[in-house]
């Protein structure tokens, strides 16, 4: 067994972990990533001690929103000019720029504390699956995803669709009522 | 008696302060007193306070009227603190063991429950969690099966991947 400040040293280090953001609700996510930023998921957890991992999130371009909080849901955008303040739709906020969506909805999570901004440098955000090389290199780990994304009907087997329960089988001349 | 009595009338005691009912039975009480212990003088009164309070800012440190009221803040603030440290370390334990348990697959919830009657408190659940891994294993085991089927089915049979050592009872 390595000695006991080996064994310290590893306990400590910090891990990078990806997360697949494709298809995933956006406010459970943000949370998800939030507790792995803090080191919530380690039972050497303290708030003082910054025990903190690294996440990489990737495909950001098709994360999920519910309901139509695409149309709905704002963001407030500075533009730079004094007196004028952009809300944008989340739409149109994520066609701007397809990152700043979950950047946006980790940073309201996190702790409102100083930690805050030192926990956001250790989120990477990419929109697709394309990853820089030195990155690649320190992926540790996958975050279990909140959701796993529903299959389309072509994307099941036939056995699966024939072996689903029926609630009735219908007779081989049966039309139904328009 | 009467004498004590015009003494105290003349002289009436500032320190210390015996808080009674009624006047005439403060003066009866603190008779006794101010003969057997006379009240310390000014010098040592305040030495008190500026020994509590020599690591303070300023004038909270030198200054009498000042310190006593910084001394008396912070007691009361090390009072409070002492209460809200206990609640600070429980959730800290509680945080802790929620972490270890979904690392184990189960969630805190379903450990305490399942652990009920094993009696082990958060704080050991903890120290075990992070020292003794192998141990904490186990004793998730336990409680996954003690959750679903109770805790005779659990400690019935042994958990897969765990070694235990079988103490015979005479």
């Amino acid at each position: 067994m390595a000695s006991r400040v080996q064994q310290h040293w590893l306990t400590f280090s910090r891990m990078w972990l990806l997360c697949d953001a494709r298809w995933q609700p956006t406010p459970e996510l943000a949370k998800r990533i939030c507790k792995y930023l803090e080191g919530r998921h380690k039972p050497v957890y303290h708030p003082l001690t910054d025990c903190g991992d690294h996440v990489v999130v990737i495909n950001t371009k098709e994360v999920a929103f519910d309901k139509n909080q695409w149309e709905k849901k704002l963001y407030a955008v500075n533009t730079g000019y004094k007196d004028t303040m952009i809300a944008m739709s989340a739409k149109d906020f994520h066609r701007m720029d397809p990152t700043k969506v979950i950047e946006r909805e980790v940073y309201s999570e996190l702790p409102k504390n100083s930690q805050r901004q030192n926990l956001m440098t250790r989120l990477h955000l990419f929109p697709d699956e394309n990853i820089p090389d030195n990155i690649k290199e320190n992926l540790v780990d996958i975050i279990p995803p909140v959701m796993e994304p529903p299959k389309r009907l072509d994307e099941f087997t036939e056995e699966e669709k024939a072996s689903w329960p029926r609630f009735f089988i219908p007779p081989a001349d049966y039309k139904p009522a328009d | 008696m009467k004498a004590a009595l015009q003494i105290l009338t003349e002289h009436p005691p500032l320190f210390p302060k015996f808080r009674v009912e009624s006047p005439e039975k403060e003066m009866f009480l603190t008779l006794a007193r101010y003969v057997r212990s006379p009240p310390p003088d000014r010098w040592w009164k305040r030495r008190y306070v500026f020994n509590n309070t020599w690591r303070f800012w300023g004038r909270h440190r030198n200054c009498y009227k000042i310190a006593i009221q910084s001394m008396q803040h912070a007691w009361r603030h090390a009072r409070r603190g002492r209460a809200e440290k206990k609640r600070f370390v429980r959730g800290l334990w509680i945080e802790r063991l929620r972490a270890a348990s979904e690392e184990h697959g189960l969630s805190y919830e379903h450990l305490v429950v399942g652990l009920d009657m094993v009696q082990i408190d958060r704080k050991v659940l903890s120290h075990l969690a992070i020292y003794e891994p192998k141990t904490f294993k186990a004793l998730a085991e336990i409680a996954r099966i003690s959750y679903g089927e109770g805790l005779m089915a659990a400690t019935g049979k042994q958990p897969e991947g765990v070694f235990t050592r079988v103490i015979h009872w005479e």
